[in-house]
């Protein structure tokens, strides 16, 4: 009978949905907004979409549009100057998990004093963070939903996290309509971090019986939506299912965080510089592999979201079937399975454990101790694949 | 057809085994005024209001008690606890007890915020924004107004149920103990569990989200995948668990699932919406003033046999949720098997099943049949349209 907390933001969700953010923003006490964007979303042509609405319901508002993907602290310091000099109290957040979270950061950076290293780790953050309306343009971080903020330190030159409820979103706008520009690789590498992220969940050791449901909800979008979204994303209704299933996995991920797979993530994603997605998928199927003797019963019912046949069959057979159910999943989508894609060198594995096996928050929220020679051996498995 | 939907809950949710322990801290990182706590004699006769304060005693969190809620209170109650609270310099309220309670916490909140009197902000969205931080910590596992936009109250006069119905009444933070459930007597435990039930079943088997026939904004909006998990996971807690808590009053685990359950049916009903059983439950309970939850279990099973030719899978679906055996059988018998689970639990529960059997006169039906038309903000999640005719019909199954 475990004990458990549970929180998410006001959600909006459809196709059109975006239409409704200058009454929201409104509703929400902004006059004056700074937008916080990158380029690619820009030449997406997204951006009218959101200032419309904005103009209709008499907001001001400027715009940033030069956050980097897979953020540094640079972006971050030119937000908080010109919020500060040009006196914006309000932010809206619009794209990936990048901008998002560039957002987010600079949110708390307006009304906490101290330096962005001040508030890393859990629940660091004294104050509520300026308000934030947070719009996704990616199906992938759910960041639009979540207490985290990411980011690369290139002096550590590690990733790093703020998990703090205070920086989580007054309200979250995902607008299917807006992913359809997201260009094939772009929405293979963030759906598969989406699924990781209901997988991660779902056997999470903090997950909790509300966050259950969610999790196979999102797992059973994703794994029949994620490959027509792919290789065919004009295809409204396939994004729209992403869209909902990453948003889903959103949810569960605020509540009952990730695991392994994501720390074995940040290393590489740090020392090759791939997105954050693949620095996951690389690692995601022999992360999985590794631990399923745990966690045979989990497997199973993720199996059957996944859409396999389990009837008759055994527990242990069931959880293989998620094993090779995940695998097409990943090669359906053209994401690599391995390390040896991304040209990891056999010779870093030891370091990339030893960084992996510090990350104390995801290991722990793993339900399988893994010590440092697993984490190698994981990382060795993934190289020969 | 609608292209959006909107989901909202209470701002977080604490939820397990003697979490009022810690409400003491949580009041002080809310406010540093005086904390309201809005109760009834019930919960104060059941030692639960000494365990609440005895937690605030010892942060040193200073307090007014307003215990003189009642059951499905007045609209004069909220004068009165408004009244009372007035020049107390509360900072955040506290609920807790049951939905008369809560809803009447709701209430004072809105009225300690921005004044004036009830009746100014009865209707949907007339609530002009935030109000103090509310807590709710409920007793029974039924309501799910923990998480939910809404405060009912009754208007004698009028002999109706009306209400507050807004997203800034939702509270900032639901306190779910199941361990304050334990002791809740039998027949408050069936018909509070029926009614987080026929939340749950409402929920699922309401209107596409597509479909729904309103303009604008809207508070209950027909179903989405969300609302969908949620409700599926309610259901079959409740399910399994009501007939255990009912007959061993003890049973942690049991007590522990109905509070799970019923919170997770509000934050589903409280979105996708709640239909026809609800509807016809506002009628029948002016005139009877039946329990809530009573009405709404007499009630479900014949507006569920009313609907299930409209939404053939969804009630397939319910009763395997309620452990019916559907294989091997057409659509529309598995779908009627729910019809027939819930039967069975209201039976073994023990909740009257039949209007005769609360005293409802035969001829009072046509009158009550017309009145439920009003409430149309409810029907119109009903997934299949009804005339008086129907909503007579489903009176006459239920007498
Ligand atoms: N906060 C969280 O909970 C959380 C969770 C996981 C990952 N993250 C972080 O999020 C970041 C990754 O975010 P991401 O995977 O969403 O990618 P991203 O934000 O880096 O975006 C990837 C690229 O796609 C472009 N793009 C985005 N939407 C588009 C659209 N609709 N059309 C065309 N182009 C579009 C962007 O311009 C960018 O160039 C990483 O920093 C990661 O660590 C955060
Ligand atoms: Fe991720
Ligand atoms: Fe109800």
């Amino acid at each position: 009978m475990k004990s458990f907390v549970f929180r998410t933001p006001e959600l909006n969700f459809g196709n059109g949905s975006v239409k409704g953010i200058g009454i929201k923003a409104k509703q929400l006490g902004a006059s004056r907004v700074l937008i916080v964007t990158d380029k690619g979303v820009v030449s997406a042509g997204i951006l009218p979409k959101i200032e419309q609405p904005l103009k209709d319901a008499g907001i001001e508002f400027e715009v940033y549009s030069e956050v980097q993907p897979e953020p540094n602290l640079d972006s971050l310091h030119e937000i908080v100057k010109i919020a500060k000099e040009g006196d914006f109290s309000f932010f809206i957040g619009v794209g990936g998990g990048s901008a998002m979270d560039v957002t987010k950061l600079a949110s708390l950076m307006m009304t906490n004093e101290g330096e962005v290293s001040d508030f890393l780790g859990v629940e660091k953050v004294p104050n509520p963070a300026a308000p934030v309306i947070l719009v996704a343009t990616t199906s992938g971080t759910g960041s639009e939903v979540t207490k985290f903020a990411l980011f690369g330190d290139d002096a550590i030159k590690r990733k790093t996290a703020v998990s703090s409820p205070n920086i989580m979103a007054r309200a979250a706008f995902v607008d299917p309509e807006l992913t359809i520009s997201m260009p094939g690789h772009v929405t293979a590498a963030t759906g598969i971090d989406a699924f990781i992220h209901a997988v991660e969940a779902y056997i999470a050791v903090n997950r909790n019986p509300a966050t259950d449901p969610i999790a196979l909800e999102a797992i059973r979008l994703i794994a029949a939506n994620l490959i027509p979204a792919v290789k065919n994303g004009s295809k409204l209704e396939a994004r729209y299912n992403m869209a909902l299933g990453s948003v889903l996995a959103g949810i569960v991920l605020n509540n009952a965080g990730a695991g392994a797979v994501h720390a074995l993530a940040y290393p590489v994603a740090m020392e090759y510089h791939v997105s954050h997605g693949i620095s996951n998928v690389v690692n995601f199927v022999h992360t999985m592999e590794y631990i399923a003797p745990a966690l045979l019963e989990r497997y199973a019912n993720m199996a059957e979201a996944m859409g396999e046949k389990v009837g008759g069959l055994s527990q242990y057979d069931s959880a293989m079937a998620f094993l090779k159910a995940i695998r097409r999943l990943c090669l359906g989508a053209s994401l690599p399975v391995g390390l040896k894609s991304i040209g990891v060198d056999p010779k870093l594995v030891p370091a990339l454990a030893e960084t992996a096996f510090t990350d104390t928050r995801l290991l722990g929220n793993t339900p399988y101790v893994l010590t440092a020679k697993d984490i190698q051996a994981i990382y060795s498995n993934a190289l020969n694949d | 057809m609608r292209n959006v939907w909107n989901f909202s809950t209470a701002g977080k949710i604490i939820f397990g085994n003697d979490a009022v322990q810690g409400l003491g801290k949580l009041m002080q990182s809310l406010s540093e005024k005086t904390a309201l706590v809005v109760t009834d004699p019930g919960i104060k006769a059941a030692g639960i209001l000494e365990t609440a304060l005895s937690s605030l005693k010892q942060e040193g969190v200073s307090y007014a008690v307003y215990d003189q809620c009642e059951p499905e209170p007045r609209v004069e109650k909220a004068v009165e606890a408004y009244d009372f609270a007035k020049n107390q310099n509360c900072g955040a309220i506290i609920g807790l007890g049951g939905g008369s309670s809560i809803d009447l916490a709701k209430a004072v909140a809105v009225l300690l915020t921005y004044g004036g009197s009830p009746k100014d902000y009865f209707g949907e969205f007339k609530v002009p924004g935030p109000v103090l931080p509310l807590v709710a910590i409920p007793t029974t596992s039924g309501t799910g107004t923990e998480v939910t936009p809404a405060a009912v109250l009754t208007d004698l006069q009028a002999n109706l149920k009306i209400g507050i119905s807004d997203n800034y009444i939702r509270p900032m933070i639901a306190l779910v103990d199941p361990m304050l459930t334990v002791k809740m007597p039998p027949a408050v435990t069936a018909s509070t569990g029926i009614d987080a039930l026929t939340h749950a079943i409402e929920a699922y088997t309401a209107i596409g989200f597509e479909y729904l026939l309103a303009e604008g904004e809207a508070l209950y909006q027909g179903t989405n995948d969300l609302t969908d998990a949620l409700a599926e996971k309610a259901i079959k807690l409740v399910s399994d668990n009501l007939r255990l808590a009912v007959d061993q009053g003890q049973n942690v685990k049991a007590r522990y699932n109905m509070a799970l359950g019923s919170v997770l049916a509000g934050m589903a009903f409280s979105n996708a919406g709640v239909g026809a059983a609800h509807a016809i439950a506002y009628p029948v309970g002016a005139a009877t003033h039946a329990p809530h939850g009573v009405l709404c279990g007499l009630l479900l099973p014949h507006v569920m046999e009313y609907n299930v030719p409209v939404a053939l899978d969804r009630f397939v679906k319910v009763a395997e949720l309620m452990g019916e055996n559907v294989r091997g059988l057409n659509q529309f018998e598995a779908a009627m098997l729910s019809v027939k689970a819930v039967k069975r639990l209201i039976r073994d529960v023990k909740i009257t099943a039949t209007l005769r059997g609360l005293g409802v006169n035969e001829a009072q039906l046509p009158d009550m049949a017309e009145k439920t038309l009003e409430v149309g903000r409810l029907l119109r999640n009903n997934p299949r349209r009804l005339t008086a005719a129907d909503i007579e019909g489903i009176l006459r199954n239920a007498y």
